[in-house]
């Protein structure tokens, strides 16, 4: 857990790094100069009122910037199109205090770290934070680049030895030879989805214990078909029908309820409300079994029968 | 029975940590320039209601709280826009209160805390501040509000 807070911060640098991933520097507003970032930590963009959205911190220290590498996802939720589009230098934005939930254990003698994509991002403050350190850093960076691979100038600076497989040129590898060489290193993986089952997956099959992974947006699919139910919201004296093909997040957001939100996953813990009556059915992975009994996150859980909100 | 202002916080948009001011201008019937709730980007302010326009608590209170429990609360943690010294704030509930020369404010009701404080502070304060959580009030009439003004009622 960490201070969630949001401080206000303006456009300061706006950077094409290719693959369709920009860098947006941002620069405080409301204080002289932003909280310390631990690598690996990530922070929530407010990009329009309701709308936040996760994205790693990973300006080079010294820079006293904080740096968001935004994917622009055409088919996506509407953040990354909106920075891509309608961001520039001087727009104001609110940025959260950093978020430290996927941290480098800084004394291990190697690390291998998994990228997938724009994922990484917080393999770059890893990298940053390793530099001088006299222990061994392997990088195997997956990407999909027609053109140059983004950030490569600066991960070769930093790791020379890095291993890069671009699908557009063919680039391929196998997560179990990969890991088979990986042994007693301290993992860590980022990427999408599909990409973090993939490396826990051969992980597993290898034995290698846990890793430590990072995806924003979680395997659980947003607006999860399940369970109609009623949600009583006794402040605002609103009781909502919830339909099996919606989600509660959809529902609450088309009333008109004040709502922040992320991942839309259940992984980010930005929407989460209090319960004070009734059966919850949670499918989120970031709440703790004593968060389970008073609190949920409506963007994938949902209720059993009726339920009764009581912080919005 | 006769406050002072000891703080002024605002912030523009809901979650935002609160900035401090040395003076805020109450407009009637809105809340105060610039701040969330006047702009209509408040956590509550889908359902607007009058009781959000502007807020306050007891500096004395911060106080009880840290020799109660050692938590340090501080004013700008509280999310309430003006501290006060000076004054039992619960004891102007249902009562129209002058702040500075000019602003008038109702008392509409007592601040009841949540959690959603705890989530953004990370600070457990919910139930140390049950019964002394400020007020939440209505601006009836506008007007520049400075660092030591006098908080009173008005007979």
């Amino acid at each position: 857990m960490a201070v969630r807070l949001l401080m206000k911060v303006s456009v300061d640098q706006i950077v094409d790094e290719g693959g369709g991933i920009r860098s947006f520097y941002f620069r405080p507003e409301d204080r002289r100069q932003f909280p310390p970032v631990l690598p690996g930590a990530h922070t929530l963009l407010r990009v329009t009122k309701g709308m936040m959205r996760q994205y790693s911190l990973c300006a080079p220290p010294g820079d006293r910037r904080y740096r968001l590498a935004i994917r622009l996802d055409p088919a996506g939720r509407g953040g990354s199109r909106f920075m891509h589009e309608s961001a520039h230098v001087g727009d104001i934005f609110y940025l959260s205090y950093p978020q430290p939930d996927f941290l480098l254990d800084p004394d291990r003698p190697s690390y291998s770290f998994f990228a997938g994509g724009v994922g990484i991002t917080p393999m770059l403050s890893f990298l940053y934070a390793l530099q001088g350190r006299t222990c061994r850093i392997r990088l195997c960076y997956f990407v999909r680049a027609d053109g140059a691979v983004p950030f490569e100038q600066e991960i070769r600076a930093l790791c020379p030895q890095v291993e890069i497989f671009n699908s557009a040129q063919g680039g391929r590898a196998s997560f179990e030879d990969l890991l088979d060489g990986s042994r007693g290193d301290a993992i860590y993986c980022c990427g999408s989805a599909p990409f973090v089952a993939g490396v826990q997956g051969a992980a597993e099959s290898l034995g290698l214990g846990t890793i430590q992974v990072e995806s924003f947006v979680s395997g659980v699919k947003a607006g999860y078909l399940g369970e109609p139910f009623v949600v009583d919201l006794p402040r605002s004296r609103h009781v909502l029908d919830i339909p099996s093909d919606r989600s509660m997040l959809d529902v609450l957001l088309e009333d008109g309820v004040d709502i922040d939100y992320a991942c839309e996953a259940g992984v980010c813990r930005s929407c989460i409300v209090d319960v004070i009556e009734g059966e919850i059915i949670h499918r989120d992975q970031c709440l703790t079994e004593d968060e389970r009994r008073t609190v949920m996150t409506p963007c994938v859980s949902r209720g059993r029968g009726r339920i009764v909100i009581n912080s919005i | 029975m006769t406050g002072r202002v000891c703080g002024i916080y605002t912030a523009e948009v809901a979650a935002q940590e609160m900035m401090e001011g040395h003076e805020c201008r109450l407009l009637a019937n809105v809340g105060i320039e610039g701040d969330r709730y006047a702009r209509r980007i408040g956590r509550w302010s889908d359902r607007p209601k009058t009781e959000h326009q502007i807020s306050f608590i007891e500096l004395e209170v911060l106080h009880q709280i840290y020799d109660e429990t050692g938590v340090v609360l501080t004013p700008r943690e509280t999310r309430r826009n003006i501290i006060t010294c000076g004054v039992r704030l619960n004891d102007f509930l249902g009562q129209t209160i002058r702040v500075g020369k000019n602003a008038l404010v109702y008392v509409e009701k007592l601040n009841h805390p949540c959690k959603y404080l705890e989530r953004l502070i990370d600070k457990q304060v919910m139930a140390s501040l049950l019964g002394r959580s400020g007020l939440n009030c209505q601006v009836i009439s506008g007007g520049i509000v400075r660092l030591g003004d006098r908080i009173e009622r008005v007979l």
